[in-house]
């Protein structure tokens, strides 16, 4: 069993030395605020269209809101929480996910790939009840049927 | 074509494994030589993609969100979607080109400067050689997967087998 060697390149270390921990921060936050958007949106069953619909935008804006790379203003996060119902505090919070991987992958460089790729992991999150969510997180399809579990 | 796929130690982490390709006879990866090749003019930039790569490694994950999908409608066709371009800030110029394995492993390629007014890939002469190179190595990793050179560890989250591939007959 051959692992990747570790490479550990003078040249990223260079440029991270010079980038402040703001700086880290600042893309941390907007990326895990999108990632957040999209775990809602998947909660919700919610396609970027329809997302779009509810705050009154275009779905590129959603891609745009999604790509991690937006700068948020305090107007438009309130927008984003009031269409999911929930307080904007919420789209700071990072929950903690259990990944589950299939056991075995299957690639195969056939036309229909794309729709098995590789190792999509199943993604189990608990939310506020106290319930689960079993999601399918690749390209936004969900199984939203949530089901309790002991708190 | 021959090259050495490698585990890039500060990205990778435990939401995906960053790799890049060190091609034969070449010391550095693809991803080192996208560096040097525009640190000069573009620091700022470079240092924005090195944070996203950290993130995606260490919290968030490859989710296909971040990325917008390249490679032309042949290589979509043939081999499926995996060829992909992280999407930069809105004041940035730089285009980052990868492999996307789902959301638990990337192989960074190279890049280059893509001004505001070019659309497409196929517009700028740099990008195209650098997505033309990209779709190579993606076709020739995905042929090894498939040929099960290389396989995915039992918790799918990390590369496994021949992944110093020196002995490719494809290009005898």
């Amino acid at each position: 069993m051959n692992k990747a060697r570790k490479y550990k390149s003078p040249l990223i270390d260079e440029l991270l030395e010079e980038t402040t921990p703001i700086e880290m921060e600042q893309t941390k936050s907007k990326m895990q605020i999108a990632a957040k958007i999209e775990d809602l949106m998947i909660e919700r069953g919610w396609n970027k269209t329809q997302f779009a619909g509810m705050v009154g935008k275009n779905p590129s804006e959603i891609t745009k809101w999604l790509s991690g790379t937006q700068n948020f203003t305090i107007d438009i996060l309130i927008e984003i929480a009031s269409a999911f119902k929930v307080n904007i505090t919420e789209l700071f919070t990072n929950k903690k996910e259990q990944v589950i991987y299939r056991g075995k992958i299957a690639v195969k460089s056939s036309g229909k790939a794309a729709e098995i790729n590789l190792s999509t992991p199943y993604v189990y999150t608990r939310n506020e009840a106290g319930g689960s969510a079993l999601t399918f997180q690749e390209d936004q399809i969900a199984y939203s049927s949530f089901y309790n579990t002991a708190k | 074509m021959n090259y050495e796929i490698v585990e890039i130690e500060q990205f990778s982490g435990c939401e995906a494994k960053v790799y890049s390709i060190i091609p034969e006879g070449d010391e550095i990866t693809l991803y080192d030589r996208f560096i040097e090749g525009h640190k000069n003019q573009y620091k700022g930039e470079l240092k924005q993609i090195n944070n996203r790569l950290k993130q995606i490694g260490h919290y968030t994950g490859a989710r296909e969100n971040y990325f917008k999908q390249e490679g032309d409608h042949e290589f979509v066709r043939k081999y499926g979607s995996y060829v992909y371009a992280l999407y930069d800030e809105e004041d940035s110029n730089l285009r980052l080109y990868c492999i996307r394995f789902s959301t638990v492993a990337i192989i960074l390629g190279g890049g280059g400067f893509k001004d505001k007014s070019v659309v497409k890939w196929q517009e700028s002469r740099e990008l195209s050689e650098e997505v033309e190179k990209i779709m190579a190595y993606a076709a020739s990793i995905i042929k090894q997967i498939d040929e099960e050179e290389l396989y995915w560890s039992d918790n799918g989250s990390e590369l496994l087998g021949n992944l110093k591939n020196y002995n490719n007959e494809d290009d005898e």
